[in-house]
């Protein structure tokens, strides 16, 4: 699904990222892990093309991402609050990105009303504009926002923090379902280990701009990350 | 008190040093030359007018004392600075949540930011007009006591103004209230049916007959100060009017008649809802159709020409451009908070720029419609802003989004548009030359050289080959717009 050649970012002979062949399968569910500067949310706006590469290139369903707009019907991403509108209501924002997408109103509702438990009655009706909410309520709705229009490919950056825990458990629920068909590509980013090992398929372990893990999940997963981190 | 005191100066020095360290302090230091001498000109321009006011008075109302006929218009002056002290003036609020927490006293920072907002320029730029005024009044053999109480009374009455605005800056409703008022006194004055300034004027000449009448003031200003201070005692919290604005719980709003305009209706429900909600935007458009008004000082004014002069091409431009010029400027800026979101979503680089387009052609559209009763001093002045609107349509409104290209600087929705340079850069400079200039310049030129009727039709001209020719410039545009992308992204994020 996503097929990066080369990748490599350098500010002012600083290299950031420098990833030379990796691959995405569809349907899989990656968690990037890495302490800071390890280049996750380089490489999530790679992906988006909101920075250009120093070289190499990235595909996204055979498309590259920095000549052809047309990946952005399939992708959906939520990187952090700049991808709110914060003069909306969370519904006016949903319809938005709802008609951006091609979902008329009702189609945005029925999705929406499936996470009524996940907003916890502090979203919906409450007559608010998005940046009167708090922290944590705003990442709901970017996250919910990041499911419209039954995209292939969803990034979300560091999804888990500022939530509380109902909510991170519900989160992962949400992100399991969402993978259960082996349809919808999911890339995630987290500083939270047994998060993200928990809703992931495959962990992939960035430090300073390199790929230095890529694991297939299963029962010791989570005890090798550990044990990486630690040292 | 003392202890005050040390406190006074103890936040003075915090916030002196946020003023000087501030992220924006090195930046922009042109915009920064500019503002000085603009302040260099208003000033020469107050001690100016103070130092003639006397004998330009004298010579126009013979009949009366001058001090009397300034003292009747004097009242104009306090209204209209309350005015603009409204849109401009900032309201005391304090820098850093950290003051609330640390052990000051709640009612000394109360003190410090009423006392600061004293030596604001507002209150400070008339005395340039006062002082000289009094200095000639006293050559020319007033009573020296009686001038000078005269002058305190005045500048304690501009402090005054100065809390009067912070409680009208409250409520919407104070200001449309005074607007009213003002309205209809300058309604019955000038319709002859009350004479509204004489008494009024006699009010504030009686503070030079009477030096003690100065208590009268004294009282006012004690009065606003301990209202304000009351107000801001009790709403001395986080979630409550000093810090920050107080939450509303707001419509949810459709407009679903703009889902004609298909695959951008999105974009300016949008932008619509931008302009409505945020302060900078609205007060943005706000201006635009005040400056409607504009034409009522150029087209009744024979020092800018009769029937159809370079003047008027300015103000028949200006008119109907206003919205591109003052909102197009900063175009996609004002969608700076949120861009990475518009970059990454299902929309192209052309309907985003489309939308914006579409809304500066409506625009012009409607100011174009609205200046229309202008036919009403001359055709000539008519068919100037038919002209104007046409020019603006096919060559500024290209034109500008070219400009717009190098924006990327961060445009913060929440703040004042009066005297805000954020966002501003060489751009918004350049922008002038094709917007006024040229248009200036290609009619006088053409209506020296051939006539009237040629210089319009050239300018209609030029705009309609702007229009015939939108789709190819528009698509350069849009590529431009893709490169400079990644400079825009990142030029957003800083605040």
């Amino acid at each position: 699904m996503i097929v990066s050649e080369n990748i490599s970012k350098i500010y002012n002979n600083n290299t950031v990222l420098e990833i030379e062949n990796f691959e995405i399968k569809k349907g899989q569910s990656i968690g990037l892990v890495g302490n800071n500067g390890a280049g996750k949310t380089t490489f999530f706006s790679l992906l988006l093309d909101l920075i250009q590469p120093t070289t190499g290139t990235i595909k996204n369903k055979g498309i590259v991402v920095s000549e052809n707009d047309s990946w952005k019907s399939f992708t959906s991403s939520f990187i952090d609050e700049s991808f709110l509108i914060g003069y909306l209501t969370p519904e006016e924002y949903f319809y938005f990105i709802g008609e951006l997408r091609g979902q008329n109103k009702a189609d945005v509702e029925a999705l929406v009303s499936q996470f009524s438990d996940f907003f916890h009655d502090e979203i919906i009706g409450k007559k608010k504009y998005l940046r009167d909410l708090s922290k944590g309520n705003q990442k709901k709705v970017g996250i919910v926002a990041a499911l419209i229009g039954n995209p292939e490919v969803v990034i979300l950056d560091e999804p888990f923090a500022n939530l509380d825990p109902t909510t991170q458990i519900r989160l992962k629920e949400i992100i399991k379902e969402l993978t259960q068909n082996k349809a919808v590509t999911v890339l995630v980013s987290s500083h939270d280990l047994s998060h993200v090992t928990d809703v992931s398929d495959r962990i992939v372990v960035l430090e300073k701009g390199r790929i230095v893990k890529d694991l297939e999940t299963n029962a010791a997963t989570l005890t090798d990350l550990e044990m990486y981190f630690s040292n | 008190m003392k202890n005050q005191l040390i406190m006074f100066k103890r936040i003075l020095k915090l916030e002196w040093k946020s003023f000087f360290r501030s992220a924006n302090f090195t930046k922009g230091i042109a915009i920064k030359i500019l503002l000085a001498f603009f302040a260099l000109y208003l000033m020469g321009l107050f001690i100016f007018s103070g130092a003639f006011a006397y004998s330009v008075v004298a010579n126009a109302v013979p009949t009366v004392d001058p001090l009397l006929t300034v003292c009747r218009y004097i009242v104009i002056w306090f209204l209209a600075d309350l005015l603009i002290r409204f849109f401009a003036q900032k309201l005391p609020v304090l820098n850093s949540k950290a003051l609330m927490v640390i052990p000051i006293k709640k009612k000394t920072i109360i003190h410090y930011l009423l006392l600061k907002s004293n030596i604001s320029g507002f209150n400070i730029i008339p005395l340039f007009f006062l002082v000289p005024f009094t200095v000639v009044l006293l050559v020319k053999g007033y009573a020296v006591m009686n001038v000078l109480f005269w002058l305190l009374s005045m500048v304690i009455l501009i402090q005054v103004n100065n809390f009067i605005n912070f409680i009208i800056n409250k409520s919407n409703l104070f200001f449309y209230g005074i607007v009213g008022v003002v309205a209809i006194c300058v309604l019955v004055q000038y319709f002859g049916i009350y004479d509204v300034v004489t008494p009024v004027g006699s009010l504030y000449f009686s503070l030079y007959k009477q030096p003690f009448f100065v208590l009268v003031p004294v009282g006012l200003l004690m009065l606003f100060y301990v209202i304000n201070f009351k107000h801001f005692l009790q709403h001395f919290y986080l979630d409550d009017g000093v810090l920050s604005k107080k939450e509303k719980t707001v419509t949810s709003l459709e407009f679903s008649w703009l889902n004609r305009f298909g695959d951008v209706a999105p974009f300016l429900k949008n932008d619509i809802k931008l302009i409505w909600r945020n302060k900078r935007p609205r007060m943005t458009v706000i201006l635009s159709f005040a400056m409607l008004f504009y034409g009522l000082i150029f087209f009744t004014n024979s020092i800018y020409g009769e029937g159809g002069s370079v003047m008027h091409v300015f103000a028949a431009v200006f008119i109907t451009g206003m919205f591109i010029m003052n909102f197009g400027q900063f175009i996609p800026a004002w969608d700076s908070a949120y861009f990475n979101l518009l970059m990454s979503q299902n929309i192209s680089m052309k309907q985003y720029l489309k939308s914006k387009r579409i809304l500066l052609l409506l625009s012009v559209v409607v100011l174009t419609l609205l200046s229309l009763p202008y036919f009403y001093f001359g055709w000539e002045i008519g068919m100037l802003l038919l002209v104007g609107g046409m020019y603006n349509a096919g060559v500024n409104i290209p034109a500008l989004l070219y400009l717009c290209t190098f924006n990327k600087k961060r445009v913060d929705l929440a703040k004042s548009a009066m005297m805000n340079y954020e966002g501003m850069g060489m751009a918004q400079w350049l922008m002038m030359i094709p917007m006024i200039i040229i248009p200036m310049g290609i009619f006088g030129l053409i209506n020296y050289l051939v006539s009237f009727n040629v210089a319009v039709g050239v300018l209609f001209c030029m705009g309609t080959i702007g229009l015939i020719l939108q789709n190819y410039i528009f698509s350069k545009l849009v590529s431009l717009f893709k490169k400079r992308k990644y400079a825009m992204v990142i030029g957003f994020q800083q605040k």
